[in-house]
């Protein structure tokens, strides 16, 4: 499907090394890890995160609470917390700015989420045989479980952080098809399912590994159903944007990453050794996620002085995505702590405010975003001004 | 005649080209009995969907940009040849030209963009790199 006319590219080992190491460098008490593991009868998603999380980086954490947001700690202020520290009467306080999980009532039955993943058995046909519902066992397919546990992340960061039950906020199914096609090399969003290739195995070596993949698949069925960001130039690029923003939160989330120590990559795990690459795109860093002689050099632009104007791929939302990323990161970065707790809780305020119109540009959704900041945080908060500031490095005026 | 397919889109965002040469085809007949049996003015613009591929089919003086999700009978046909007989060439957005009718976007979009001037500080500069410029 996609032989390469060339040789394989050399390997990289100091590029996968690097990636390796930023990838379990994990940030995150120790403690807190214990904690949500030691809680796993009430949460078992997160508790698995948390304790696949203890074990991937065991070696290398460092206890650094001192780095953490002064707000929320990661899956703290969710209604699962609050079940287990249930008294009568006397609910777990709130973080401030956790308006989701305050939105359940403490005796509502706890919302789970409902994964369907389905199996196309390399045929083009969707949505394939349904091979593993919610609650089933692994199944030993190595796509059918990764695309469970995946969705599972995502559905943990949408509804523990944010108070949104799946992808509708109701709780409707999660669905995924995967083995999508012969060597088929990539995963799309159809409107209703999250779809997986399984990869050509020379370039890409399937999809499902990619927790910032399944998180970005399911954030454009939740764009699809708030914003509505047409998907088309800049509203497209913004429409991008939003699913590597939640894709890389659902990441950072499951693995307790805070901004220094997350990746920021989108993709990780895609490509073959065979490609000297880290990533499908570099949100801190965009056009610095591979540069291989058989991909060429990511052409993601940085600033929006580089805007390339095409008309292959929608008008280039894969590559101008690129722009509005780099704010979101830098913005996160110079926040510093959780991601998902503020700057994450930006965008989703922003994408669910009801304030964007579908064909907005950089400029409408950049000074949505302030707004948003400034809603939540304060005027003069650091917040709104990490926000600016992340717009105005990438050449975007925010109002 | 010649037959171009550039696939575009993705979740990677990468552009693949396949070019065949018909008359270097051990069975160009066939070919253009395929090529003309393709329902050119018929492909309405589908609603693009996120992370799937566009395809750009172009034979002179054809040519139709379709949704994956219409690439099916003899449009399936022509691009499973294509794929068979040709190795694809990647990247460069420039490569495969920019058809016409997209200006009207940008007006809808704002139009804050820009390209050219060198970038100062950006990670990699994009216009010292021919891949990454389309207006170069
Ligand atoms: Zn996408």
């Amino acid at each position: 499907m996609t032989r390469m006319p060339q040789p394989p590219a050399p390997r990289d080992p100091d590029a996968r090394t690097f990636a390796r190491a930023r990838a379990r460098a994990g940030i995150v008490p120790p403690y807190l890890l214990l904690r949500i593991a030691a809680a796993e009868e009430h949460y078992d998603v997160a508790a698995d995160a948390a304790r696949r999380s203890l074990l991937r980086d065991e070696p290398m954490r460092e206890l650094r609470v001192e780095g953490a947001h002064p707000g929320l700690l990661p899956h703290e202020h969710t209604r699962s917390t609050t079940l287990e520290g249930e008294r009568p009467g006397g609910a777990v306080a709130e973080g401030e700015g956790a308006p989701g999980a305050a939105d359940h009532g403490v005796a509502a039955p706890a919302p789970a989420p409902d994964r369907r993943i389905s199996d196309a058995e390399g045929a083009e046909s969707l949505p394939g045989r349904l091979v593993r519902t919610e609650g089933r066992p692994p199944t030993g397919d190595e796509a059918v479980d990764d695309a469970y546990d995946g969705l599972g992340e995502v559905w943990a960061l949408f509804e523990r952080v944010y108070g949104r039950d799946a992808i509708d906020g109701e709780g409707a199914p999660l669905e995924a098809t995967v083995h999508f096609g012969d060597r088929y090399d990539n995963a799309f969003w159809d409107g209703e399912r999250m779809v997986f290739g399984d990869g050509d195995g020379e370039v890409f070596r399937g999809f499902t590994q990619s927790l910032s993949v399944i998180g970005h698949e399911l954030a454009h069925g939740v764009t699809e159903l708030t914003a509505r960001l047409r998907y088309r130039d800049q509203s497209g690029a913004l429409n991008e944007h939003v699913s590597d923003v939640f894709g890389a939160l659902t990441e950072q989330y499951a693995m307790g990453q805070d901004a220094d120590a997350a990746t920021w990559l989108i993709g990780e795990g895609v490509f073959t050794e065979l490609v000297q690459g880290r990533a499908l795109r570099s949100m801190l860093e965009p056009g610095t996620a591979y540069d291989d002689d058989v991909l060429g050099r990511d052409p993601q632009p940085a600033h929006l002085r580089d805007y390339i104007e095409t008309d292959a791929d929608n008008g280039g939302v894969h590559l101008n995505s690129g722009i509005p990323n780099r704010a979101f990161a830098l913005a996160a970065v110079e926040l510093g702590g959780f991601a998902w707790e503020h700057v994450g809780r930006i965008w989703y305020d922003t994408l669910t405010g009801g304030t964007l119109r579908p064909n907005d540009g950089f400029t409408a959704f950049a000074a949505a975003t302030l707004a948003a900041a400034r809603d939540r945080y304060g005027e003069g908060s650091r917040e709104a001004a990490a926000v600016a500031n992340g717009w105005n490095a990438v050449g975007v005026e925010a109002e | 005649m010649e037959v171009e397919v550039v696939r575009s889109g993705g979740i990677a965002g990468l552009r693949l080209t396949w070019t065949v040469e018909v008359e270097d085809q051990p069975d160009p007949e066939e070919w253009v009995l395929l090529v003309e049996r393709l329902p050119w003015s018929e492909t309405p613009p589908g609603p693009p969907e996120p992370d799937r591929y566009t395809y750009r089919i172009r034979c002179e003086p054809h040519e139709a940009t379709l949704a994956e999700r219409q690439v099916t009978g003899p449009w399936r046909d022509l691009v499973d040849r294509v794929r068979d007989v040709a190795e694809p060439e990647r990247g460069r957005p420039d490569a495969a030209g920019r058809a016409a009718p997209e200006a009207e976007n940008e007006a809808e979009n704002g139009a804050e963009a820009k390209t050219g001037s060198a970038p100062e500080n950006a990670p990699a500069p994009a216009t010292t790199d021919p891949e990454r410029s389309p207006d170069a």
